[in-house]
């Protein structure tokens, strides 16, 4: 019988398929801690020329420069850990973008020059009641309305105006 | 359990008796639906062990009543968003007093409790219909699967009422230390009464009409497929393994199959239309759970035709619909349990544990009913040549499972490496291309194969009268298409001529038998040709409803190729009067300028473009940046202009991304994407040839359904 053959045919080669995307689309995820320890560097492929991107997840400690490039600092936000990562991008900024927020980056870390370089950017939505380890380090304002009028009961970055 | 409050549903039935007696009725019913659940479980327990029918009777009647119970437990619910309870923690955290009805009352599914409601209210929806078929008393093996199919539905009914009432209650009064938190937060005010004022107000992204018609589309697709389930369940406990089963859980099957096919097409459109990265299908996993169970469906509505014609793959059948089922469950529970990250998850609670024994339950269940019953579930046919139309169906069926198969592992994929490696490992969507890209190749092969190939055997000569055309006018198609693409110097991936290839060939297939079938009719009828074709396709309207489906489907990959591979997109920063050329110069982007607006519940940042096509004013476009105050959130509003005009069916997407603090200019995206139109033309035309299919219309159907 021919059918046992096709399906063991269709079996491997999907193995195979799933095994090369893996092994080849697999982003590594770290926190802030791990990549700001000393020694770490985004792995390279053999030839050493392009480094592979991996994700890193933090939360928005503060924003020193909006714009071209956009430029921040994350920091590990578990318990008893205190660690930080300058980052910069030209990524668009995602709506939620702001001190506070959860996110998950995606590009490469130059160790030399401690700065992680994102190509994309995502916002978590923090769920209601959660609260936060490192609250206290966050910036005290608490918030801006359009018009660039602090608000409180919310935390967030002034929305840029028409120069 | 943790995270059971067993008092739960007895203490806010005794406070929403002193809020609104209304609610408290809605609480009752969600309680009396489990009772009743219960009490249909252990009638047709007595039914069985008595062998007295009118146990079983009573259970029918019984299941009469749970959608009324649920009815009035939803509306009780929704009675409470519109005359705003905001003591209600679900309530207070998904509505607020601006909002109009229509949202008022989405938010029965704008949460997590809410929705498992709305969901174990479309079940009871579904089960009471089901039941209803057996009132007639008939044909027997209908009445000697009844007293398994009742419990079977009661208990998955049980389960979500277990999870409402007890884990995760929509009518949960907010306690007197929870409200005065909230108002010390700055979150909630008292009015006069003590009772709180306002709401937080839903999610700006939810606050979308798109929120009134996706979510139930697609919920009454996955409940859809729970009496398929308790179908093929019953017949397994019973022994009734004969034709009945499966034509009642056809039939069910393809009901739930169209909402499905709706509801995931709609929630592509939303994502489109809203979330402003110019795609429609990002591989997130709550995208990959609506899809999985579509996917094993669909594979059943294709071998199904091999059971009632040829009385074989029954055991495959029945493990497809118990997969899809469970797949149904597990996209919730994927979903619902924090177990993988997705944009959609709801927060991450104790459900968890809870679907996870469910799931368990019913893997175990199902794998063992089938193992027990595997001798009658065999055929005494084999499938005697590999180009058969029984063969196709079942490599059809192959590559549709080895999708799913394929996705769930990707999607499940960060969570086994966390786990297993020591590190999360994420992929992104090419991983998910490069995975599935040749197995839907092969698809739409099959797709143009399977219906030319007859029945046990084919002979050379009927491939040939059958898919010869077709094949010719695919391969000019790709030449044509080659030479274009070779002529314009574009670089040239195999899949786009592939693809457009097999579909050309799938849709010249389908078409080629509607030709063969008004000409056999006209041989021996003095017909005209619209009106054989009519005749014909009501006489055999799931044939010629599953080749229209085919046609749509062919569409689908169309516009899926012209957007993923020809997509342009431009990240601009743009000064108001400049203008700019997109999509290779076939249109220019005027920037004409800006307004700003306040509508009370979001201020309003719009920026007014024009499109022109040479000289010719083509439209305006306003894409728009919008802050929800309460909420301190911004939301974009993208712009689309659709070219209904060309047969490119192409659309210019404008996303207003942000100010350049650093200069007068704003930030935005432009995305041209070829085709993509054809996506949703495709879309009706999958659906109307489904509801074809599905309608009733043979007279042999019905008789067919008595013996």
């Amino acid at each position: 019988m021919k059918i046992p053959i096709v399906v063991a045919t269709l079996v491997a080669g999907l193995g195979f398929l799933i095994y090369m995307a893996l092994a080849q689309g697999s982003i590594p995820t770290y926190e802030v801690a791990e990549i700001a320890a000393p020694g770490f560097e985004s792995h390279r492929d053999p030839a050493g020329a392009e480094p592979k991107p991996i994700r890193l997840e933090g939360f928005i400690l503060s924003v020193e420069r909006e714009g071209d490039p956009l430029q921040f600092t994350v920091i590990d936000q578990r318990k008893g850990i205190e660690a930080t990562v300058r980052v910069e991008s030209r990524a668009v900024k995602p709506d939620l973008f702001r001190p506070s927020a959860e996110i998950t980056l995606e590009g490469t870390f130059d160790s030399a020059a401690r700065l992680f370089t994102a190509d994309k950017i995502w916002t978590k939505c923090p769920s209601k009641y959660q609260e936060i380890e490192n609250a206290d380090k966050f910036p005290t304002v608490k918030g801006y309305d359009k018009e660039g009028n602090p608000v409180q009961g919310a935390t967030g970055i002034p929305p840029s105006r028409k120069s | 359990m943790k995270g059971f409050d067993l008092a739960g549903p007895f203490r806010n039935f005794g406070d929403l008796l002193r809020i609104d007696p209304l609610l408290a009725a809605g609480q009752g019913a969600m309680l009396g639906g489990l009772g009743l659940c219960l009490a249909i479980v252990l009638l047709c327990v007595t039914g069985i062990a008595l062998r007295d029918r009118r146990f079983v009777r009573a259970a029918r009647r019984g299941m009469y009543g749970m959608p009324v119970l649920l009815f009035v437990a939803s509306a009780g619910l929704v009675h409470g968003f519109v005359a705003g309870v905001y003591d209600l923690k679900y309530i207070f955290e998904y509505s607020e007093r601006a909002q109009t009805l229509p949202f008022k009352i989405a938010g029965l599914w704008a949460g997590l409790d809410g929705s498992l409601l709305f969901w174990a209210l479309l079940v009871s929806i579904y089960a009471g219909l089901a039941a209803r078929t057996g009132r007639r008393e008939t044909p027997p093996a209908r009445v000697r699967m009844e007293p398994y199919l009742y419990p079977v539905l009661a208990i998955v009914l049980g389960f979500f009422l277990v999870v409402t009432n007890f884990l995760a209650n929509p009518f949960q009064v907010l306690g007197r230390a929870e409200i005065e938190g909230l108002v010390s937060q700055g979150r909630a005010t008292l009015a006069a009464s003590g009772a709180i004022a306002d709401g937080s107000g839903l999610n700006p992204l939810l606050n979308n009409y798109w929120m009134l018609i996706h979510p139930p589309s697609l919920y009454v697709g996955f409940t859809g497929f729970t009496i398929p389930f308790a179908f093929a369940a019953a017949a397994l406990l019973s022994g009734e393994l004969g034709l009945y089963w499966i034509r009642a859980t056809r039939a069910w099957t393809m009901i739930a199959w169209l909402f499905l096919t709706n509801g995931i097409i709609l929630g592509g459109l939303w994502a489109y239309e809203v979330l402003g990265w110019g795609g429609y299908w990002a591989w997130d996993p709550v995208e990959n759970a609506s899809f999985l169970p579509w996917l094993t469906a669909t594979a059943f509505l294709h071998t199904v035709m091999v059971v009632e014609r040829r009385n074989m793959l029954k055991r495959w059948n029945m493990f497809l619909v118990l997969l899809t089922f469970f797949l149904t469950l597990f996209g919730t529970y994927l979903t619902r349990s924090g177990v993988v990250a997705s944009v959609h998850s709801f927060s991450a609670r104790t459900l968890g544990d809870c679907f996870f024994g469910f799931l368990a339950f019913i893997f175990a269940g199902g794998g063992a009913l089938i193992a027990l019953r595997s001798r009658e579930l065999s055929s005494q046919y084999r499938i005697r040549s590999l180009v058969s139309r029984e063969a196709a169906f079942l490599f059809n069926n192959l590559v549709l499972v080895a999708i799913a198969a394929a996705i769930l592992l990707l999607t499940v994929w960060p969570t086994i490496s966390a786990n297993l490696l020591g590190r999360e490992l994420s992929i992104g969507p090419p991983t998910y291309a490069l995975v599935t890209t040749p197995l839907f190749a092969i698809l739409v092969l099959l797709t143009a194969i399977g219906p030319g190939v007859g029945w046990v055997r084919s002979t050379p000569r009927l491939l040939k009268r059958n898919l010869l055309v077709p094949l010719f006018v695919a391969v000019g198609v790709v030449t044509l298409a080659l030479l274009f693409w070779l002529v314009r110097k574009e670089p040239v991936s195999l899949y786009p001529p592939l693809l457009v290839g097999f579909a050309t060939f799938a849709f010249g297939s389908a078409v080629s038998d509607f030709v063969r079938g008004v000409r056999a009719r006209r041989a021996t009828r003095p017909e005209s040709r619209v009106r054989a074709l009519g005749r014909l396709a009501v006489a055999n309207n799931r044939r010629y409803g599953g080749y229209v489906s085919h046609i749509g489907f062919c569409l689908v990959v169309l516009g899926i190729v012209g957007s993923a591979f020809f997509r342009e997109k431009q990240d601009v920063r743009l000064a108001i009067g400049e203008t700019l050329p997109v999509a290779g110069g076939r249109y220019d982007l005027h920037y004409v300028g800006e307004f700003q607006g306040d509508t009370g519940v979001f201020t309003r940042d719009v920026q007014h473009f024009t499109v022109h096509r040479g000289e010719r004013l083509v439209t305006e476009l306003y894409p728009e940046r919008r802050f929800y105050k309460k909420k301190d959130q911004w939301t974009t509003e993208v712009a689309i202009f659709r070219n209904r005009t060309s047969p490119l069916f192409d659309d210019l997407y404008v996303f207003f991304a942000g100010r350049d603090p650093s200069g007068g200019r704003n930030i935005f995206t432009i995305f041209h994407n070829p085709l993509i139109n054809w996506i949703w033309v495709g879309w009706i035309v999958i659906l109307a040839g489904g509801v074809f299919a599905a309608l009733p219309m043979r007279r042999q159907r019905r008789v067919g359904l008595a013996e």
